[in-house]
């Protein structure tokens, strides 16, 4: 692996490097990584390509935070549209064992930084065990020495949060924890953002619905208000009276008249709907049923 | 920031300086005085043909609305179709005058003579228009293009967040407030039983029949289905 950029004084100065010099990877390693970084950035925040797919963003960002840096394996917990936690991604078994037991238990790092939305660091699990009685011997049990959990929060809004696990004490150098926090910050602006797109297109769409359904009842209205010559409002009644008589909704009904569907003499020939307890309501659908038993029969 | 976020950050406290309970409205009236126009009109549309009028700021707004559900032709209607932005800054200017040759019969003898309409759009899905007049010729001012923009960006989240208010998911109950010209769709249907017609064919006659009137399709309309107005069968 050779450095694209020698000399790149950026590179030099990068926390990253002390982290990844640690492994022994050295300057050369830590500027392959901040290439794969600038591409991994991309992909994580893509949230408007078509194929931006949730728990696959997730599963990357939890993957490259093992290939980067000391960390023996990744999770990442993600709020729902309920309120509940979900482990969204795991790199091991391990980690999706610890994640559902967090989310069971109520406790551990990573749900208090769902609750906070703030980074939650056990550089010793051992030392912080009254902290989390139930998870810290849960987490030793497995080798897991130590626990970063990092929020996915974009302003005031905490999707969730990503879980590092540790098999030795120390934690994260503070340069490793930062680049980790910028791969959780790019995901979760893909994520509200695709979320948001998401959630425009579902409700433009309920709303040309509800537009379209409006101007197709009252087309029905007047199909109904010339064929039994009564006017458009005790066609209405009418309408709606038969509806709820074969229990179909109204739009439907009414879309089924315009093309045909419903025949107009089953409409006419409705009694009186007996739900409606008005007389006078009642008698306004008698007339007009008459009415249009007439018309329909001439 | 960027100069349009800048921008939209001092739309928005402006906005929040009006009072009135109806965001719509205040989007109109901000974007009529940001933009430099005489007047403006909010519409909702759907890909189907159904449309309605959220607000408009003046008798003429409104009228251009009429105007452009009775000859189905025009600036909202275009801006709706075509998903960009419609900007004629002189309705009698020569390359204008074949765009639209009857909306400007019937928007000219009103004043009107510029007319701005912009679509409110989420990515791939679009809901209505903002559309602005002017009494006076003149294209936009790259700010009041700006500001028109980023009015045209509020009044989509109104109606979105609209969608999802108290009256539910659906959003039914901020219908309520457009007025989706319901007699049009009733005379509509009834026209269909007299000619034995589809919707649109049904549709397109009561506008011939407006417009060769020299009635508004509303007016139109109305003598369908309050006065027994029959049309006549196509003369082959």
């Amino acid at each position: 692996m050779t450095d694209p950029h020698p000399g790149n004084p950026a590179t030099a100065h990068t926390g990253v490097v002390g982290a990844a010099a640690g492994r022994g990877r050295g300057r050369q390693g830590a500027t392959a990584r901040e290439a794969r970084l600038a591409g991994d950035f991309v992909a994580l925040a893509d949230a408007l390509a078509d194929d931006f797919d949730v728990p696959e963003v997730l599963q990357l960002l939890a993957e490259r935070c093992i290939d980067y840096l000391e960390v023996a394996a990744a999770g990442v917990l993600l709020t729902d549209q309920r309120g509940g936690l979900q482990v969204a991604a795991a790199t091991s078994r391990t980690a999706e064992a610890l994640e559902l037991f967090e989310i069971h238990a109520a406790h551990g790092p990573c749900t208090d930084t769902v609750a906070s939305g703030h980074p939650t660091i056990s550089r010793d699990l051992a030392a912080d065990a009254a902290r989390w009685p139930r998870f810290a011997p849960q987490a030793q049990q497995v080798g897991i020495r130590a626990v970063t959990a990092l929020p996915l929060r974009l302003r005031a809004q905490i999707i969730g949060a990503l879980n590092l696990f540790h098999t030795v004490t120390g934690g994260l150098p503070e340069a490793d924890q930062q680049v980790a926090q910028a791969l959780a910050d790019v995901a979760t602006i893909g994520i509200v953002t695709h979320r948001a797109a998401r959630d425009s297109l579902q409700l433009t769409e309920q709303l040309q619905a509800a537009l379209n359904s409006r101007v197709v009842i009252e087309q029905a209205k007047g199909i109904l208000a010339q064929y039994g010559g009564i006017s458009t409002d005790q066609a209405f009644t009418v309408l709606r009276s038969y509806a709820r008589r074969h229990n179909r909704r109204l739009s439907e009904l009414a879309l089924s008249i315009l093309a045909g569907r419903t025949l107009l003499a089953d409409l006419a020939s409705t009694p009186p709907d007996p739900a409606r307890s008005s007389t006078e309501d009642t008698g306004v659908e008698e007339r007009h049923a008459t009415h249009m038993r007439r018309d329909a029969t001439s | 920031m960027s100069a349009l976020g800048a921008r939209r950050e001092r739309v928005l406290a402006l906005l929040a300086e009006r009072e009135g309970p109806d965001t719509a409205a205040k989007i109109c009236g901000l974007c009529v005085q940001l933009a430099g126009v005489s007047g403006a009109g909010m519409t909702v549309m759907s890909a189907a043909g159904a449309r309605g009028l959220v607000h408009a700021t003046d008798p003429t707004a409104r009228y251009l609305d009429d105007v452009q559900l009775t000859v189905g032709q025009g600036p909202c209607t275009e801006a709706f179709a075509s998903r960009a932005p419609v900007l004629v800054g002189d309705l009698n200017a020569p390359d204008q005058q074949h765009r639209w040759p009857q909306f400007v019969d019937l928007a000219a003898p009103v004043g009107v003579v510029a007319v701005f309409s912009f679509p409110l759009q989420v990515g791939a899905a679009w809901l209505g228009t903002l559309d602005l007049y002017r009494a006076s010729a003149g294209s936009l001012s790259s700010q009041q293009l700006t500001d028109a923009l980023v009015c045209a960006d509020l009044a989509t989240q109104t109606l979105l967040a609209n969608a999802t208010g108290p009256g539910g998911p659906v959003g039914l109950a901020s219908l309520d407030q457009v007025d989706m010209h319901p007699v049009v769709f009733q005379a509509t249907g009834m026209v269909m039983v007299q000619l034995g017609v589809d919707a649109a064919e049904a549709l397109l006659r009561l506008r011939a029949h407006a417009y060769a009137t020299g009635a508004l399709v509303t007016e139109a309309a109305g003598q369908v289905t309050e006065h027994g107005l029959r049309l006549e069968a196509e003369t082959p």
